[in-house]
């Protein structure tokens, strides 16, 4: 009987190491199962078009992975999940395939896609903003995707130069716009004595002024810096760096942040906090838009997408707030791309399935039920009427893109946290600009 | 082969298992880090050998001089006083509350142990907003100013070191109160015959017999001190500026933001070295006070 244990033990022993080893050794299970279980394990997904669970994985159907963000509000009508399930059902249909889509939250993207990518259970298809192209493509992740394109396609394509970076078609620009805008509470300014919107840095700061003055428990100009994520910088500082003419990198790549147009930028942003038109807790701000609503911030700088969504304020927008740089002033817009990575194994479908998503028929549909933007093809109109209605004719030379060069998000971080330091009195507007050039150039290019 | 041979070998195969998982997901893991830290490695490219460089590099980073003075400064402001503290709460509940309401409230204050530190970061962020915020409509019913608790340079860490606290405290204070009650009851009577107070007894016989926990209390307190992240993370994400970066949250940053992972693999081997460090003195210390006693 103790013989008969001791062999029992022994066997279990045995079996857990042997399980263990086939558990370490089941790498080599093709890169298709392996995405698609990927997908089907996510906890931001749970599609009924995953590769594993259709019926059509059971045959030769192809398989694409899909990574999109998410863009629905959380109050919306549909999630971006049902969205794009539904619009990929007539897709998987005429083209015998599963696409496993996944929705990929903004926190942790640009890690997610690093990891994934880099452990061969990335998408064939993603989704990259300008960020995030330049390691992709220096390291070959990325497929060059123009001799997909007809001549008359690509004509087609509003903003398909856009995707053109490092000597390479390596993007398909999906999302173009969402430029950021101030936006004033009318009501408000109206209480101070405002009656138009600013359009200017001089009269932004008189009306930031006179808000504080008129109304003293109103932020005359939120801004949230305290955002954990450098994204903040396309509403608080990129307007204001263009606004005073200022160029991120050269043609070199080489970082010009440090200039007389940062400085003048970058002073005018700590005046403004020094007067108190910007308040001291917007050190601690994350959420701009909330405070807006509230009635307890007068102005602030916000996507139009996002500002479409604030239906319970009386609010007007100024399109761009001329700086020093006069009418050569400048905002963010978004140039986000669909990318196919070099990983796929079926880059024809592929590039159907980008071309499908980008379609008027899926865009137009796209902007009406999940996120109001621009269209970006020239056979589909922008979809509804509203304060923006003109906005992309009229002002389109003064929307700007982030450039693609090395460790821009690096870059961004370092900058970020140095105007945070700014903000709070601890850093010169000199030195963030001098520190975050030098820090670049040692530690991140 | 012999018994004993048998028995060795028998041995050898019982932990076959647990070796073989500890060598796959702790051993190898160190030294593959140890290697790449000795390289430029980006993870999208195959790594290339460049010595020492990234060691040399990490001491004239000035935002890892940050997140190593941040991360000093909240290890010596949270292991005390989680320390102190789970030790005073454990002593209050073992004397003065031994009964259902005690067991309720060490209940009470094992929860935020539990709770996902993602979770009690975002409802912290609620409490501590500037506007609106939990903590100063407090203050300002009794007239204080508000506090720019997670957007100043001088309260954000300290804010952090808050929620810390709060979170670890109760699982310490299990511990201790465990200990606590091992201790032999005879040991208080004779002190009460002898005279002693309270006070007398505590740090007489309470102390030094808990001395055992307090070295794990201390040891495990550092170790998570130095590993802190996900609290600074969410609550702050390592601002303003750079008062709440802390050293994992820099290893985290270079290795996924900067696609730099071999120099966050040099990070990580000096914040391994630094911990063994510590923990060799602090052991030094716990040897020494025992010979003495």
């Amino acid at each position: 009987m103790k013989k008969f244990s001791k062999c029992l033990t022994l066997g279990l022993a045995a079996m857990m190491g042997g399980s263990l080893l086939a558990g370490c050794g089941s790498s080599s299970a093709p890169a298709s199962s392996s995405a698609a279980d990927s997908a089907a394990s996510s906890t931001e997904q749970s599609a009924g078009t995953t590769a594993a669970d259709s019926p059509a994985a059971s045959g030769d159907a192809a398989k694409l992975t899909l990574w999109l963000p998410p863009f629905a509000g959380t109050d919306g009508d549909i999630t971006d999940l049902d969205f794009w399930t539904e619009k990929l059902k007539p897709f998987e249909e005429e083209n015998n395939c599963t696409v496993s889509v996944e929705i990929t939250p903004w926190d942790g993207y640009e890690e997610k896609y690093l990891t994934g990518s880099t452990s061969d259970d990335g998408p064939d298809v993603g989704y990259l903003y300008m960020e995030m192209f330049y390691d992709y493509i220096n390291n070959g992740l990325l497929t060059d995707i123009d001799s997909y394109f007809t001549d008359e396609e690509k004509k087609n394509y509003t903003y398909y130069n856009l995707g053109s970076i490092l000597g390479g078609q390596y993007g398909l620009p999906i999302v173009v716009g969402n430029p950021r805008v101030l936006i004033c509470n009318m009501d408000l300014l109206k209480q101070a004595g405002v009656e138009k919107v600013p359009s200017t840095w001089d009269e932004l700061e008189s009306t930031g002024l006179a808000l504080k003055k008129a109304l003293p428990d109103v932020a005359p100009l939120m801004q949230d810096w305290g955002n954990p994520h450098y994204g903040s910088l396309n509403e608080i500082y990129w307007p204001f760096f263009w606004g005073a003419g200022g160029e991120i990198v050269d043609a070199d790549g080489n970082l010009t942040i440090d200039t007389d147009a940062g400085k003048t930028a970058t002073e005018y942003l700590k005046k403004l906090k020094d007067e108190g038109v910007i308040p001291d807790s917007a050190t601690s701000n994350d959420d701009t838009i909330t405070s807006f609503k509230n009635g307890e911030a007068a102005m602030i700088y916000v996507a139009t997408s996002n500002a479409l969504k604030i239906t319970d304020v009386n609010w007007d927008y100024a399109p761009i707030v001329q700086g020093p740089a006069g009418d050569q002033s400048k905002t963010f817009v978004a140039a986000d791309s669909l990318v196919m990575f070099n990983k796929c194994k079926n880059k024809d479908l592929a590039a159907k399935l980008m071309k499908y998503l980008t379609s008027a028929e899926v865009m137009s549909d796209f902007h009406k039920r999940v996120s109001q933007q621009p269209a970006i093809t020239a056979d589909d109109t922008y979809v509804s009427e509203d304060k923006f209605t003109n906005l992309f004719a009229d002002y389109s030379d003064h929307f700007q893109t982030l450039p693609v060069f090395a460790n821009a998000a690096g870059m961004y971080d370092t900058l970020f946290k140095n105007l945070q330091s700014m903000m709070l009195g601890d850093m010169q507007p000199d030195e963030v600009l001098s520190e975050t050039t030098d820090y670049y150039n040692n530690n991140l290019k | 082969m012999t018994r004993k041979k048998r028995q060795a070998v028998q041995g050898f195969l019982y932990i076959l298992p647990s070796f073989v998982l500890l060598a796959f997901f702790a051993v190898v893991p160190i030294f593959m880090t140890g290697y790449f830290s000795l390289t430029d490695y980006n993870m999208m490219k195959a790594p290339s050998f460049v010595g020492l460089q990234n060691y040399a590099k990490v001491f004239r980073d000035s935002y890892m001089k940050a997140a190593a003075m941040n991360t000093l400064i909240y290890t010596v402001v949270t292991v005390p006083v989680q320390t102190i503290c789970a030790l005073g709460f454990a002593a209050f509940f073992a004397v003065k509350l031994q009964n259902h309401a005690g067991g309720f409230l060490r209940s009470v204050m094992f929860i935020p142990v539990i709770a996902s530190a993602i979770t009690a970061a975002t409802i912290w962020r609620i409490i501590f907003a500037t506007d609106g915020g939990v903590l100063n409509s407090i203050l300002g019913v009794f007239g204080a100013p508000k506090v720019n608790w997670l957007g100043g340079t001088s309260t954000a860490l300290i804010s952090i070191c808050i929620v810390a606290i709060w979170k670890n405290i109760g699982y310490f204070m299990v511990i201790y109160y465990a200990g606590i009650m091992a201790i032999p009851k005879e040991l208080y009577e004779a002190a009460t015959i002898d005279g002693a107070t309270i006070m007398q007894q505590f740090s007489m016989i309470t102390l030094p017999l808990l001395k055992p926990i307090t070295y794990l209390v201390v040891t495990l307190g550092i170790i998570w001190s130095f590993q802190v992240f996900d609290l600074s993370y969410q609550m702050t994400g390592g601002g303003p500026g750079k008062a709440t970066v802390t050293l994992v949250m820099g290893i985290y940053n270079t290795a996924f933001k900067q696609h730099k992972m071999g120099y966050a693999c040099s990070i990580a081997i000096l914040l391994l070295l630094l911990v063994l460090v510590v923990n060799f003195i602090e052991n030094l210390f716990f040897r020494e006070k025992r010979g003495q006693k």
